[in-house]
């Protein structure tokens, strides 16, 4: 299961509480020519500096490490400030 | 359980029942494996979550809490990532912290290791009081 919705909520000055939640899809949607950037910028610097790294087992475990996200939850809270993030 | 299924296995094997008799005696094991219906379900689940909670009083002048669930899982799949670090690259954070004290072979740390620490945290609580804050590191 992968991680779909990213929850954030925040308490304003005002005690009251705002939340949002954001779809990851979209957002990976929106970021796939950077993420494309980014792998191709990583197997050249892989092939540059001649890694002894296995690249399918490194998908592989980024793989599990996205599936294994939901459910991961931050709080932060200090006098009025407070934040939630939530991945669901 | 399955010693009871390889007895009937066997009587099967010699011949001394059939086909039809072992299917009804293993449907008859399997009857007395099901839990009878009104059974209340198990107390104890697998944790599934570290909770990591730090907080200050509420009495200080800014009162904090950090609040973090990590999946255990998540522990889990970090740890194979450790599988990838290079070899080149172990021997020298061993030299660096061979030079500051802390002689640790991190070569000899495997994966498997590791994941079995993580399967025993489960049984894992860390409660850490000091005069202006309290850690609490648990499993959930």
């Amino acid at each position: 299961m992968t991680p779909s919705v990213v929850k954030v909520c925040w308490r304003r000055p005002d005690g009251t509480w705002r939340r949002v939640h954001v779809s990851v899809a979209p957002v990976l949607l929106a970021l796939s020519p950077l993420l494309l950037l980014a792998a191709l910028g990583a197997i050249i610097v892989h092939r540059a500096v001649r890694a002894d790294v296995d690249t399918a087992e490194t998908v592989r475990g980024l793989r599990g490490l996205l599936r294994a996200l939901p459910g991961a939850e931050f709080e932060f809270e200090q006098g009025r400030t407070a934040v939630l993030v939530s991945v669901i | 359980m399955n010693e009871q299924r390889r007895q009937i296995l066997q009587m099967l094997a010699e011949g001394k029942i059939t086909a039809e008799e072992a299917e009804q005696l293993i449907d008859a094991l399997e009857r007395q494996a099901e839990p009878p219906a009104g059974d209340p379900p198990r107390p104890k689940t697998r944790p599934k979550y570290l909770r990591v909670v730090v907080s200050t009083p509420e009495g200080g002048e800014s009162p904090s809490r950090i609040n973090v669930r990590v999946p255990l899982q998540l522990l889990r799949a970090g740890v194979r990532l450790t599988s990838l670090i290079p070899p080149q690259a172990l021997d020298k954070v061993n030299a660096q912290l061979l030079r500051s004290g802390v002689p640790i072979d991190l070569a000899q740390l495997k994966p498997q290791h590791i994941e079995d620490l993580i399967e025993q945290l489960d049984d894992l609580t860390v409660d850490l009081d000091e005069h202006d804050s309290k850690i609490r590191v648990f499993c959930e």
